[in-house]
C-alpha cells in the first residue's frame, strides 16, 4: 500500500516536473551552420539552368537569339539569287570533268 | 519532441530551409507562427518516423550479426535543457514516457505542456478541432500515467 502511494507520488512528480520548463536554446553558431547549409542546398538547386533563373539575362539571351535568327533568314533569302550561279559553276565543273569525251578513248582505237 | 540535440538542430535547419522554399505559398490564412509550428511538427514527425525505420533496420542488422548503430538512435537518457535542476530525474522518466506516446498525442502534449500553446492554436496547427485536442490531451495524460506506473513499478522492484 505504501509502495503504491510512493509510485502515485512519483507519477505526479514526474507529470509536474515540466511545469515552468524553459525553451531549449540552439547551440552556438547555429545560424552560421544554417547559412552554410542553405548556400549548399538552395543555391545549386537551380543546377545547370541557374543562368535562366536570372530573368534579365534570359530576356537578353532571347533577344540575341531572335537577332541571330532574323539575320540568318535575311541572309538565306538574299542568297537564293546566287543559287543559279552556284549551279552553273557546278555544271561547268561537271562538264569539264565528266561530260567531255573520254580522253582515254584513243586507247580503244587500237 | 525529438529528444536528441543533433536531431533537433537538423530539424530546425530543415524548417528554415522549408520556410525559405515555400514562403511564397503561405497565403496568410493562418498566423505565421501557426504555419511555422506546422512545418516544425511535420519535419519532427518525419524524422521520428525515419529513426523508427532505421531502428527496425538496425534490429534486423543485429539479428544478422552487425552491431553498428547511429547516434540519433541512441535516445536512452534525454533530459530537456530547459528543465529545472531538481526536476531532472523526474523529467527524464516523463520524457521517456512521452517518447512512447502515439504521434498525435505526443504532438498535442508537447505543444501544450512544453511550448505552452493554447488548445485553439494546437487545433490550428494540427488542423483539427479543439475538442479533438482536448481528447488527445486526456488520452495522452492517461497513457503517460500508465507508462510511468510501469516504469516506477519496475524500478522499485529492481
Amino acid at each position: 500500500m505504501k509502495n503504491e502511494n510512493n509510485i502515485e507520488n512519483k507519477i505526479n512528480q514526474a507529470l509536474n516536473s515540466i511545469e515552468g520548463i524553459e525553451s531549449a536554446e540552439v547551440k552556438p553558431f547555429f545560424y552560421t551552420r544554417l547559412q552554410a547549409r542553405m548556400e549548399n542546398q538552395i543555391a545549386p538547386s537551380y543546377g545547370r539552368f541557374s543562368i535562366l533563373a536570372n530573368l534579365k539575362l534570359s530576356l537578353a539571351m532571347l533577344a540575341v537569339f531572335f537577332v541571330f535568327n532574323l539575320t540568318s533568314v535575311i541572309y538565306l533569302t538574299g542568297s537564293q539569287d546566287t543559287d543559279s550561279t552556284t549551279t552553273s559553276a557546278i555544271d561547268e565543273f561537271s562538264e569539264e570533268y565528266f561530260s567531255t569525251p573520254n580522253v582515254y578513248d584513243y586507247l580503244n582505237e587500237y | 519532441m525529438l529528444q536528441n540535440e543533433s536531431d533537433a538542430e537538423e530539424t530546425a535547419q530543415d524548417v528554415f530551409i522549408e520556410v525559405h522554399r515555400s514562403i511564397g505559398a503561405f497565403r496568410g490564412e493562418s498566423k505565421l507562427s501557426t504555419w511555422l509550428y506546422r512545418i516544425a511538427t511535420t519535419k519532427s514527425l518525419e524524422l521520428i518516423r525515419k529513426n523508427k525505420r532505421q531502428k527496425r533496420f538496425a534490429f534486423l542488422q543485429s539479428l544478422a550479426g552487425s552491431n553498428e548503430t547511429s547516434d540519433s538512435l541512441k535516445q536512452a537518457h534525454f533530459i530537456h535543457p530547459g528543465i529545472e535542476m531538481e526536476q531532472k530525474e523526474n523529467a527524464e522518466a516523463l520524457f521517456q514516457a512521452i517518447g512512447q506516446l502515439p504521434e498525435t498525442q505526443k504532438v498535442a502534449f508537447t505543444l501544450h505542456k512544453i511550448e505552452g500553446l493554447a488548445y485553439q492554436q494546437i487545433a490550428d496547427i494540427m488542423q483539427t478541432s479543439v475538442s479533438s485536442v482536448e481528447s488527445l490531451m486526456f488520452r495522452g495524460r492517461k497513457n503517460l500515467q500508465k507508462s510511468l506506473k510501469s516504469f516506477y513499478e519496475k524500478n522499485f522492484k529492481d
